[in-house]
């Protein structure tokens, strides 16, 4: 019952190529097998040079985030048969990023802003901590916490992000929902100043184009995000 | 490879482990963190369940031991479980002040659920993203600290020098370069073993390599025959299922629609053990209860979408992604699967192992605080507790001992012996080999056992390992150079599944999580020992050590 795709993907060994170029290769796939798995096949049977990150399988990690037909996901949350066209599937390296092998990419770039914005929590210096936990009622404002931290840091909203494309100043979505995660804490203290800090690391540069909030694995919604925290200035 | 780099202290892995001995051991020393993969990748951030303590009046620190105790079938060290259960409370609050978002009651205090083989509910939780979220907050104080993280950095070896470990090879993977770092005190955090066996929960990347470097530097692994097997796994990719969703109420039916559990363990039904309710699950498709001889379902209808949404939702996007089933209408397939190590590098309550110098925290180590059977929500805790005082003790060693001499010859000796795999012209393939292993272990040395199969499964082994010696490298560059790094894995992987099937030959019993048709019953007067394991220039060679039994003596293992 198995069906044939053509995988085109892009390649690049720095020790050999001076530049980046297309290679094709057969895939043997059926309902439900992913991209990862299309990637693993190849690697196994016809090329064991094709290097592509991966470990969790089960889209947790968000090591596996590259474009595929133009659009940035998971290689291993992707099925097959929902984004082949016409018998083909176009998978290249998450953009924005310099190319380190084939599919792999330097992330360093994203994680040093994520690390701009303080990620980590900063309670109040003059209140004491308590012996047990803070109190953190379940209320509408903790609900806004529990959206934004589930995400994995896949950067595929970075690769899609048009303004990080024309400016790499702008501080990227990525770091938004990081800031964002100890805004909607009210264990944090420092809700004012991270706000302000977004604002002057360019959140209004956002163009509206919410590109990161279609593909987004974790379904992290970016525009509710960005007007919620626009609308706290 | 010319670069002699140094650290007060040297931790490997970057799962919760590693990033918690890491930033305890950053507030009074030099520390490097060495990963190969990014931090938030570990397989720390795909546990689900919850993270155990007793926090509730009504519980006791007692119950928590007897539970654990009992849960590892009489194996586990008291005296170490007795330190975990103790310690364990004071670590969720210091997790918690660091910024854990955990579930909350109506009133805001930490919500706790039940989850197997607990006699109370204690164990603490974020939905069903507790590791996730435990993983990022470790990140984040990661971040805030002066660790020095070399984030895709593979160890190649340990280096030991007059009987004390002082630092590792590492390659660097996208500098295409091998480095000696040399250390003060060395600490494993690298996690289980789990890629041994084709049906595992277990990330691609779990390939127990910290157990075997330690292993080849002299260090002995402990009860390495008992592997965890989880009851809920996705048929088809054995993605986890969390035990929380029996937690939460979901029931276990067979072909028939029944609950079967209810016919094996009336009290407890689906909140069973691990073990007992792998076991069970097996039974019932070998008799033929099962769906296409394969597996269960696993039904959460009768919750409702609500209850699902707030409390299940990664577990209702697994199942929709990799099952295409909703979980608010349908029943989920689920079989057993490898899911966690609970033997591992022998070490004390203090994360210490036989080599001075050379710690361990986290799975890969065993204390042991899980004996033969690990319940859920305590193998979180084990990395917070046991990653705290690893790294304190490896920085009070440091500041002890001193500096040893580093071995400036270590990086050139690895990178010859490695050379040596890029010349080479043999025709196995990594890959071939890895999935005829897998398979192995799964079939002949998985959920039950007997003596004929597992000798097979060694005979297997000891040619995999032969035709390991003819694998060659299609991948001829430094840089980023994957296949090399999964040729090395494969090598941890065959040694370790020798001493699991080693070990679980010779265990003439059944305990915990190895269970044998040949031996069904538990032999305390025989076996109340643990397996240790050696590496010699004469092959392996085996010891037994005592169990440590203070509170609790050895009764029938009922639930």
């Amino acid at each position: 019952m198995d069906q044939t795709i053509t995988f085109q993907i892009q390649r690049f060994n720095p020790e050999a190529d001076s530049n980046p170029h297309m290679e094709s290769y057969k895939v043997d796939f059926r309902k439900g097998t992913t991209v990862l798995d299309g990637l693993q096949q190849i690697q196994d049977r016809r090329d064991s040079s094709l290097t592509f990150r991966r470990a969790c399988r089960s889209g947790i990690c968000g090591s596996c985030a590259v474009v595929i037909n133009e659009k940035a996901r998971l290689a291993c949350h992707t099925q097959i048969e929902d984004v082949q066209k016409d018998g083909l599937l176009e998978i290249r390296p998450l953009k924005h990023f310099s190319i380190v092998k084939d599919l792999v990419v330097d992330i360093d770039t994203f994680f040093e802003r994520i690390r701009k914005i303080q990620p980590w929590l900063i309670p109040d210096q003059d209140m004491a901590v308590p012996e047990k936990e803070y109190i953190v009622p379940p209320d509408d404002f903790y609900q806004k916490l529990d959206k934004t931290d589930v995400c994995i840091l896949c950067a595929a909203c970075e690769s899609d992000c048009l303004v990080y494309q024309e400016d790499r100043t702008f501080i990227g979505p990525g770091s938004v929902v990081k800031a964002a995660r100890f805004i909607f804490d009210i264990r944090d203290s420092h809700r004012d100043q991270r706000i302000q800090q977004l604002f002057d690391l360019g959140l209004l540069k956002c163009e509206h184009a919410e590109r990161c909030e279609v593909e987004c694995p974790k379904r992290v919604h970016f525009k509710e995000l960005r007007d919620d925290l626009t609308s706290q200035r | 490879m010319k670069q002699m780099l140094y650290h007060d202290v040297l931790v490997i892995g970057a799962g919760l482990a590693g990033m918690r001995a890491a930033v305890e051991a950053g507030e009074n020393a030099d520390v490097g963190l060495v990963s190969k993969v990014y931090p938030t990748r570990s397989h720390s951030g795909a546990a689900q369940g919850g993270v155990n303590a007793v926090l509730n009046p009504a519980d006791s620190i007692e119950s928590h031991i007897f539970d654990t105790a009992k849960g590892s079938d009489y194996l586990g060290d008291q005296t170490a479980i007795e330190v975990f259960c103790c310690e364990a409370p004071k670590d969720i609050y210091e997790l918690e002040h660091m910024g854990v978002n955990f579930t909350r009651d109506q009133d805001g205090f930490i919500h706790q659920r039940e989850l197997a083989g607990a006699s109370f509910s204690r164990a603490c939780y974020a939905a069903d993203l507790t590791g996730h979220k435990l993983l990022h907050l470790l990140y984040e104080q990661l971040l805030k600290s002066n660790v020095k993280v070399y984030p895709e950095w593979f160890v190649t070896s340990l280096f030991v020098r007059d009987g004390r470990c002082c630092g590792v090879v590492s390659y660097d993977l996208e500098g295409g370069e091998l480095h000696s770092i040399a250390a003060g005190a060395v600490i494993l955090a690298t996690g289980g073993y789990g890629r041994t066996f084709s049906r595992t929960t277990n990330s691609l990347i779990n390939t127990g390599d910290g157990m075997a470097l330690a292993f080849r530097a002299g260090a002995p692994l402990e009860d390495m025959e008992f592997v965890q097997f989880h009851p809920t796994t996705l048929f088809g990719t054995n993605i986890l299922i969390s035990e929380a969703v029996r937690g939460e109420g979901g029931y276990l039916r067979n072909a028939r629609g029944e609950r079967f559990m209810e016919k094996y363990v009336p009290d407890k039904i689906e909140l069973a053990p691990r073990d007992i309710v792998s076991r069970c699950i097996h039974r019932e498709v070998r008799d033929g209860l099962g769906f296409e001889d394969e597996y269960v379902h696993l039904d959460v209808v009768h919750l409702g979408e609500e209850k699902i949404k707030k409390k299940l939702p990664q577990v209702q996007d697994l199942a929709r992604t990799f099952a295409g089933v909703d979980i608010v209408k349908e029943p989920m397939p689920v079989q057993p699967a490898q899911h966690y190590s609970m033997g591992g590098i022998r070490c004390n309550v203090w994360g210490e192992t036989d080599i001075p110098g050379l710690l361990v925290a986290g799975e890969c180590g065993c204390i042991s605080i899980h004996g033969a059977n690990r319940l859920g929500g305590n193998s979180l805790m084990e990395t917070i507790v046991f990653g705290r005082r690893a790294g304190q003790r490896a920085a009070e060693f440091v500041l002890r001992e001193g500096v040893p001499d580093a071995d400036t010859r270590a990086a050139e000796r690895c990178r010859e012996e490695l050379g040596k795999l890029f010349d080479a012209e043999g025709d196995e393939k990594h890959s071939e080999l890895r999935k005829i292993l897998g398979e192995t272990m799964t079939r002949k040395v998985g959920v039950f056992r007997v003596a004929g199969e597992m000798e097979e499964a060694l005979r297997i082994i000891r040619e995999l390992q032969d035709r390991y010696q003819r694998v060659s490298l299609q991948d001829q560059g430094w840089t980023f150079n994957m296949e090399l790094v999964q040729v090395l894995e494969l090598g941890y992987l065959l040694e370790l599944a020798d001493v699991i099937t080693r070990g679980a030959i010779r265990r003439e019993e059944s305990r915990g999580g190895h269970s044998r048709l040949d031996f069904p019953d538990r032999d305390d007067e025989q076996w109340l020992k643990h397996t240790l394991a050696y590496r010699t220039d004469d092959g392996m060679r085996f010891a037994f050590e005592e169990v440590s039994i203070t509170r609790f003596k050895p009764e029938k293992r009922k639930y």
